[in-house]
């Protein structure tokens, strides 16, 4: 016993001592193996790559890496990509001719953090730049103009401009003043006959002396009779008169409503440019995003020979007969992780291989591949070939049945139209050869619901309700791009039947919106120009009525005077030498 | 008040060159220059270190001279990249230098590389001429040492 308690006491330390130089060579190897993922990773996607923990089994050949995060290369504080765990299981041999060759490895819990769109100031590769670059400033142009000219109408529409009114309002304001003169002209005669009345019965009472007024009377009766027919005369030519503006305001009625018609007449809308005034906006985030992760991918991958580093002295000597090859190849590589399509979170699963630092050296193209393990298909299909004369990026995404949140189309401040939660089917072909950029992005959305507004100015022009009814029968968009152009200067074609049926739909509700409006104005000024002709029609009667009998009254007093007057007697034989009466003034 | 000044740089060299012979500190100033001329960070390098290490010479007169050697070899490094250059491309060893690289931990070597091929054979070039400069600059420095330290110390039964 005593002889195996002293052998206890000089295994135990040394066994101790074992236990803690293999511990701490285990955290040794941990740090050094984080050190060369991360500068393997720095070599092969070109950002920085940090793991939380690490471990080495040299038994396995496996190095585990915990909390792993890819940076942004614009911005190495914030993470692009993150995993949960990554398991690499290395190649021991390649291992002693200084190319590390993962022959294996395994992603879990791969989460996309950040956009690859998104710019800083001080991002200055890959940058991105805004859609709006891409199509023409002024394709939406002819939209904006007609949208204008929409407003433009509506605002000019009034019935103050209608001709007929304003003749009707004309006669009205002429009324008064003609009313005042016939007055004037009927008081004066009426007068005249009242004088003349008076002045005859004072001259009745001396005929002798007043002979010579009886003389100029009968002239003077001729006279008033005459202007009291001229004055009647008068008053029916006025009758005639109105009678005939009467017809001409009917006529100019008919006119108002002609004019009034091509007035609201509007040019057909360009539907590529309502297209492209509707969905500029919308497209220009994924658009910006898509070219992100495509210049990211030339980012990591540069189509020509990778920049040496720095610090690098000399150069390295290829000898005859070395083939050359990758210093980090990854041959193959599980994932599984999650991404955000639309509004749906998507589990995908899929498969990374023959990745490596220096891609033109190793055989094979990179190829990704991730299939969606959920209800929503979508698939993912990535090759980044840098084998032959041209480097080739290619990207292929199909989705079908993504649920696609609620958008904003158009412009906030003039014309805007919201799409309801919808089902949709994406589907995207890019391809970048050398510098040259080309491909299709269709997306086609079922279950639409499209709800118009009108902001601004626009807000006026009651065409919202009309428009919506007749865009309640589109529910179904589909929208096709088609890019061109570099990387560095990208520009795309844009389709969708979204502009042509919302055109349509335009065209058809300003249709009805103009045709009642003008059916109520139409009616306005009808009802105005009827109500101030019955008024005028009714004063003008009663003023023939009133003038009528005043007159006719002043003619009874002219033709009593008149038939009062008897032709001047001459003194006969019989009456010479009659005494003068006993109270005759000249006796 | 110039005895003080210099008293420091005279125990470094007395440290740096005493106990030891004139071969081994023109050694050890050799093989650090040429360690201090190549590019760390492989085999070479590492093999030379080693080297350096495992033989009798001079390890601090090697240090300072690999240190020295390091920040010269930013101007050396153009004529190293020509010399390995010349030496690399030689047609006639190809099929060598091929088998060399291909070889386990071969291309930890890095001797594929025109600097460290370079530097190496400057390094070698340098030797013979540095290692007799440097073994006659010591001995005229031991000799002023010993003079100096014989000047300086108590003699026994007298005054300094």
């Amino acid at each position: 016993m005593r002889r195996l308690s002293f052998q206890w006491q000089l295994v135990a330390p040394r066994l101790l001592a074992v236990i803690v130089v293999v511990l701490a060579a285990q955290y040794l190897l941990g740090l050094v193996a984080r050190r060369i993922v991360a500068r393997s990773g720095e070599a092969v996607l070109a950002v920085k790559v940090e793991a939380e923990a690490a471990r080495l089994s040299l038994l396995d050949r496996q190095v585990l890496l915990d909390n792993v995060r890819i940076a942004h290369p614009c911005r190495p504080n914030e993470k692009l990509l993150e995993a949960d765990r990554c398991e690499l299981d290395f190649s021991i041999p390649p291992l002693l001719r200084k190319h590390a060759v993962i022959e294996s490895g395994r992603i879990t819990g791969l989460r996309f953090v950040a956009k690859a769109s998104e710019t800083t100031t001080d991002c200055t590769e890959p940058q991105s730049s805004p859609t709006h670059n891409w199509l023409t400033n002024d394709c939406d142009q002819s939209a904006r103009e007609w949208l204008a000219n929409l407003n433009q109408k509506f605002e000019q529409l009034s019935v103050e401009q209608f001709e007929s009114l304003q003749r009707s309002e004309a006669l009205a304001a002429r009324w008064p003043g003609e009313r005042a003169a016939l007055n004037e002209r009927a008081d004066q005669l009426i007068h005249r006959a009242a004088e003349l009345h008076q002045a005859t019965d004072a001259a009745e009472a001396n005929r002798i002396r007043h002979a010579q007024f009886f003389g100029a009377l009968p002239a003077e009766l001729a006279g008033l009779e005459r202007e009291f027919d001229q004055f009647g005369a008068e008053t029916e030519k006025l009758s005639a008169a109105w009678e005939a503006e009467r017809r001409a305001i009917v006529a100019a009625r008919q006119r108002d409503e002609r004019t009034l018609r091509e007035r609201l007449a509007l040019e057909p809308i360009d539907a590529d440019s309502l297209t492209a005034y509707l969905l500029r906006n919308q497209l220009a985030g994924p658009l910006d995003e898509l070219i992100g992760w495509l210049r990211l991918a030339r980012h990591a991958v540069p189509a020509g020979p990778k920049a040496q580093p720095r610090h690098k002295r000399g150069e390295d000597i290829l000898f005859t007969g070395c083939g050359p090859a990758p210093n980090v190849l990854l041959r193959e590589m599980q994932l599984q992780g999650t991404a955000r399509v639309g509004e749906q979170s998507v589990e995908l699963r899929g498969m990374l291989t023959d990745v490596s630092d220096m891609p033109s050296r190793h055989g094979a193209p990179m190829r990704l591949r991730l299939t969606s393990a959920g209800s929503v298909p979508v698939e993912v299909r990535a090759t980044i070939e840098r084998t032959g004369a041209a480097a080739r990026d290619e990207l292929l995404i199909d989705c079908h049945g993504v649920a696609l949140p609620k958008m904003r189309l158009g412009r906030p401040d003039e014309f805007e139209m919201t799409l309801t939660t919808s089902i949709g089917s994406l589907s995207i072909s890019v391809a970048v050869e050398s510098e040259k950029l080309s491909g299709d992005i269709q997306l086609v959305q079922k279950q639409v619901g499209i709800t118009p507004f009108f902001h601004g100015e626009l807000a006026e022009v009651p065409l919202a309700a009309p428009l919506q009814a007749t865009l309640g029968n589109v529910n179904s968009v589909a929208t096709r791009l088609t890019l061109e152009g570099t990387l560095d200067e990208p520009s795309c074609t844009l389709w969708s039947n979204l502009g042509p049926a919302v055109a349509e739909a335009l065209e058809r509700a300003w249709q009805r919106t103009g045709d009642e409006q003008a059916q109520a104005l139409l009616v306005n000024a009808r009802r105005a120009v009827d109500e101030q002709l019955a008024d005028r029609e009714r004063q003008l009667a009663a003023e023939r009525t009133k003038l009528a009998a005043q007159l006719t009254s002043a003619l009874r007093q002219v033709e009593n005077i008149a038939s009062r007057q008897t032709p001047p007697e001459r003194i006969s034989v019989d009456q010479l030498g009659r005494r003068l009466p006993e109270n005759s003034l000249f006796r | 008040m110039l005895s003080s000044t210099i008293a420091p740089f005279r125990k470094t060299v007395r440290a740096l060159l005493a106990f030891n012979s004139l071969g081994q500190l023109a050694a050890g100033f050799v093989l650090g220059m040429i360690v201090g001329l190549v590019p760390k960070g492989n085999l070479i390098a590492l093999s030379l270190c080693v080297l350096l290490f495992s033989l009798r010479c001079n390890k601090g007169l090697a240090l300072v001279a690999a240190v020295l050697f390091s920040c010269i070899a930013t101007w050396t490094d153009p004529i190293a990249h020509k010399i390995g250059l010349a030496a690399l491309g030689a047609e006639s060893m190809q099929a060598a230098y091929a088998s060399v690289i291909n070889l386990p931990l071969g291309p930890w070597l890095e001797f594929n590389n025109t600097v460290v091929t370079g530097s190496l054979l400057l390094g070698l070039y340098l030797c013979y001429p540095v290692y007799w400069s440097v073994r006659a600059m010591c001995g005229l420095l031991q000799n002023l040492t010993r003079s100096s330290w014989h000047r300086t110390a108590p003699q026994p039964g007298g005054a300094a």
